[in-house]
């Protein structure tokens, strides 16, 4: 798929709450329950002669500002994943930076991460964005 | 060792980011325009010219010393 256009944090707006950051009460000495988003940025597309851009260096800077602000921070990894696989007849891979932000359980998150998913694949023109969520328990 | 970094203005932090992902770096975010980067991408940086401010961490002592 061809890039459509730049990424929009103003997207998301709508969906920022302080409720989306973890809180980290100390006063409680039961363990914290967390979750953790992985986001598989689509950087580069391989092609037989070299690469292709699909979300640009300001993209990212972008997006990372958004969960630097909406999550008080955020690590964007050192692996750039390697993403193998057939888009309809074709064989297709693509390169990936990893972002993991840690996020509070609540409906209001996994909203956030719906409607960050649609604003990453409208700007990026991938057919689908990966984000995965885990459980993380801070003991 | 780690190194807090602060961008002035947004293109150098695009910059850099572009950089770092080229380069296969690690960092993390820690406020508006700021990241937390080792000290090797931090010599990176410098070498390519990318404007920042060391606000935290070994080289700022070390710019401390110069």
């Amino acid at each position: 798929m061809t890039r459509v256009r730049n990424f929009r944090p103003a997207a998301l707006d709508s969906h920022a709450s302080l409720r989306l950051q973890v809180s980290w009460n100390t006063e409680i000495f039961f363990e914290t329950r967390v979750w953790q988003f992985l986001i598989f940025l689509p950087r580069w597309l391989m092609t037989g002669t070299g690469r292709e851009r699909i979300c640009t260096d300001e993209d990212q800077t972008n997006l990372e500002e958004l969960l630097q602000r909406d999550f008080g921070g955020y690590t964007s990894s050192t692996t750039d994943i390697l993403g193998v696989g057939h888009r309809g007849a074709a064989f297709e891979m693509n390169i990936h930076r990893q972002i993991t932000v840690l996020a509070s359980r609540w409906r209001g998150t996994k909203k956030y991460f719906k409607a960050l998913r649609r604003e990453l694949e409208e700007s990026s023109g991938e057919e689908t964005i990966l984000i995965l969520r885990q459980e993380l328990v801070v003991t | 060792m780690a190194v807090i970094v602060e961008f002035e203005r947004h293109e150098d932090h695009v910059r850099a980011v572009g950089r770092l992902s080229e380069a296969e770096e690690t960092y993390h975010g820690v406020d508006k325009g700021t990241i937390l980067v080792s000290n090797t991408a931090v010599q990176l940086l410098r070498a390519e010219g990318i404007r920042f401010r060391v606000i935290g961490g070994e080289a700022r002592r070390e710019e401390e010393r110069e």
